[in-house]
């Protein structure tokens, strides 16, 4: 069934479609970034194949091994069709790091894209609220790309003081969250 | 026009200056088993807006994997989802397996089910015992802490620990069952099960509970999806979707069991999916030991599985296969595979991807819990504070799979 | 497929909603466990710790010992297997020369730090001689401070007894050396 899948994406987006390969029971398209998101919907939408759930995004990092630089990799699944496919995008280092968001298509891909871009330093464009979700804001560096050291260490976070919390799902305005006695930070903080 | 001060009514409480009260909850709350960080936005006691912020637990699992050999990353594997190990290690040791070809044995694949099957017991219990002591029903928690002390006994007798069992190998499992250990688990499971017909006595059907529990955190079946449910949440909205069932791995389309589904996608149907999985779990298990098949509990094949210790001592063939696999570690042949399983929680996959060396180019985690916690605002709105308790348990989030 | 509302039930019933009769089933489970506690102890599960203690089983893997030959020297050659393969890179091994030329090499220092081992048994599995094992049934006692869980050769053959392994290169198919 999901071999179908390839053979219909091939035939609909043609060139878009860069190869398509099966390894190990796992059938895999690599995409063109520019029709990621169509063929997002287009999944989705399509009564054949109604991919519904939002697996998985992630990255591979080939640093030094291959260009462009990372896989982006999409895992999308039908629960009603009981079938899944791997979409891949490639994207190059640098100013080329990114991929359009498909939150626009599953909701559930908010997270997953924060993790890609937290992770990998792959943007994502187009998503509602692009921040880090596992490393804290004023990390340096992305820690899953090979070139960043395992043994890396950063400076530990300042104290936190009063600050302005902006909600996401309802941003209307902004409130200062008081996080009772603030003490000062001392010299010995780091 | 404006009413002079002093004309105010003072019960009228639409007339009383109110502004929203902005409260943080966690990182380290009483009531959050798991740190994460929850900042409400309330109206009275109303949910307006909230926000959750994770990342407490990273302890880079990913970046650990790159550098430890594929039979280290089981260590951290175990350490995922803490409440249920061995599904853990099965997921990612079908993943390997699937990368690079091994066939298991049949004996270490009913023995890989049983003791998956006991683990998820074991995160069930955990799950609706905490949910009931956090709405103060400590005697409940006690008695599932009870139950599960069982099979925790039980996967100490086989694994030789608790917790961090590191059973499973890849091509198979450390040892075989150790004598009589069929009768134990056997033993174990009746006992539990009396443990937990008193849980159900004490809890299910217990007003308090039920008021607590019906009607809160509902989430729609459309949402559901949409945000990339998987396990106990999406069956409680009434999609039948088990991987179990739908794409059966090892040998689960050997057994006979049913998947509970709910009505309401509310915290009394995720809990009464738990409470019936339990009882499909038990099933399962009762069912794999009358078929259990003989045979080797590890694969023959010698690229994964370590010799016996009397060849190793005393021929050079063989030691020298011991010290090529512990020294480069098992050689997964390059590529990459997708591999998923039906953890407690959900779907739990694995992404690796192999360069033909000793360690993993790249091991991801899709852990259940994320895809479910994004979802979490969206479950509190509308509700109160003390509803906030019920629906953070119903989801069972495990901080270690959600951070990795 | 079970639909579990239909088999737990719905709606409360006018009983179950009047708090009375679940209360009171409630209080009777207490009570009896109560009872069977305070005047019998047989289905009590709790120990008196540490007066009682309950034995670890077989596989439990504790605390390591380091197996000794016959004449009570350290079986361990210093191969490296087990410092390798730990995951949590908790063995440090410094190897030096035998005078015996038949062992060759043997460990001078063989430490293991405690609070860094994960116990996860891998360093049994990759020893090619019988020299490691984590079967003494103990736990790390608590210290005073960390440098008490960084364990020397010393003490982990304390721990250790002769090992009755067969070795030294006996052909399979004869027996004969």
């Amino acid at each position: 069934m999901s071999q179908a899948i390839l053979e219909r994406l091939k035939e609909r987006y043609e060139d878009g479609v860069v190869e398509t390969a099966t390894e190990r029971g796992d059938d895999c398209a690599v995409l063109k970034r520019e029709i990621l998101v169509d063929v997002c919907r287009f999944l989705k939408d399509d009564a054949d194949f109604a991919m519904n759930l939002f697996v998985d995004v992630t990255a591979v990092d080939w640093l030094d091994r291959r260009t462009p630089r990372f896989d982006v990799v999409f895992q999308l699944k039908s629960i009603t069709k009981r079938h899944r496919v791997t979409l891949k995008v490639r994207v190059d280092d640098g100013d080329d790091a990114w991929v359009p968001s498909v939150t626009g298509v599953w909701r559930g891909a908010d997270w997953f894209e924060r993790e890609l871009w937290d992770m990998f330093g792959v943007r994502v464009d187009g998503h509602p609220n692009l921040r880090r979700i596992l490393m804290w804001d004023g990390f340096e560096g992305h820690p899953l790309r090979k070139d960043y050291p395992v043994a890396g260490r950063q400076p530990l976070v300042p104290l936190r003081k009063s600050e302005v919390h902006v909600f996401e799902n309802n941003p209307v305005d902004p409130f200062v969250v008081g996080l009772g006695v603030v003490r000062e930070k001392s010299d010995g903080d780091a | 026009m404006a009413t002079p001060e002093t004309a105010r009514d003072p019960l009228d409480v639409d007339d009383l200056p109110m502004e929203p009260m902005v409260l943080k909850m966690g990182p380290s709350h009483p009531t959050m088993h798991g740190v994460i960080e929850l900042t409400l936005r309330l109206d009275g006691e109303t949910v307006r807006a909230a926000d959750v912020e994770i990342g407490y637990l990273h302890r880079g699992f990913e970046k650990m994997g790159e550098v430890s050999t594929w039979n280290q990353v089981f260590a951290y594997a175990d350490r995922l989802n803490y409440n249920s190990p061995m599904l853990n290690e099965l997921g990612y040791a079908m993943a390997v397996e699937k990368l690079m070809g091994v066939d298991v044995p049949e004996r270490a694949q009913f023995l890989r089910v049983i003791a998956s099957e006991i683990s998820r017991i074991c995160d069930h219990l955990t799950c609706v015992g905490a949910g009931a002591m956090e709405l103060g029903a400590f005697t409940a928690f006690l008695y599932a802490v009870k139950a599960r002390e069982f099979l925790y006994e039980l996967l100490e007798k086989i694994s030789g620990h608790r917790l961090t069992v590191n059973y499973m190998r890849v091509g198979g499992v450390w040892l075989d069952m150790p004598d009589g250990w069929d009768g134990a688990v056997r033993q174990a499971l009746t006992d539990a099960a009396g443990v937990m017909r008193e849980f159900h006595k004490l809890v299910t059907r217990h007003r308090i509970f039920f008021d607590r529990m019906e009607g809160v955190g509902i989430i729609s079946q459309e949402d559901a999806l949409a945000w990339g449910f998987t396990g106990p949440c999406l069956r409680s909205t009434g999609i039948d979707y088990d991987i179990r069932k739908a794409h059966p791995y090892s040998c689960y389309d050997r057994f006979d069991f049913d998947i509970p589904v709910g009505d309401k996608g509310d915290n009394y149907d995720r809990y009464l999916i738990r409470l019936e999985e339990i009882e499909q779990s038990r099933r399962i298990i009762e069912q794999a030991f009358d078929r259990m098949p003989g045979g080797p509990v590890v694969s023959s094949d010698p690229r994964v599985a370590l010799p016996e210790k009397g060849p190793v001592y005393n021929t050079i063939e063989s030691m020298m296969n011991h010290f090529k696999l512990v020294y480069d570690g098992i050689r997964v042949p390059p590529g990459a595979v997708y591999s998923f399983s039906e953890a407690a929680n959900g779907e739990l996959g694995f992404y690796i991807v192999a360069d033909g060396t000793g360690k993993p180019y790249r091991v991801r985690v899709r852990g259940p819990v994320f895809a479910i916690m994004q979802a979490l605002p969206q479950m509190l709105i509308g509700g109160m504070i003390a509803d906030i308790v019920p629906t953070f348990d119903g989801i069972n989030m495990i901080a270690g799979e959600l951070d990795r | 497929m079970i639909r579990v509302r239909e088999k737990y039930g719905d709606r409360m019933t006018a009983l179950e909603s009047s708090y009375l009769t679940e209360t009171l089933k409630g209080l009777s489970i207490t009570l009896r466990h109560f009872l069977e506690n305070t005047l019998t102890r047989k289905n009590t599960v709790t120990l008196n710790y540490p007066e009682e203690k309950k034995p670890y089983p077989e596989r439990f893997r504790g605390l390591h010992r380091l197996m000794k030959r016959d004449d009570g020297q350290v079986r361990c050659v210093a191969c490296m297997c087990c410092a390798t393969v730990c995951p949590a890179h908790c063995i440090k091994i410094e190897a030096g020369e035998h005078d015996d030329h038949r062992i060759e090499k043997f460990p001078i220092e063989f430490s293991i730090d405690w609070l860094r081992c994960v116990y996860c048994g891998l360093c049994v599995d990759a020893c090619p001689c019988d020299a490691i094992r984590m079967d003494t049934g103990e736990h790390p006692k608590p210290q005073i401070d960390r440098n008490g869980f960084l364990t020397t050769k010393i003490d982990l053959m304390k721990l250790g007894g002769p090992s009755v392994a067969v070795q030294g290169g006996v052909r399979p198919d004869n027996g004969e050396g």
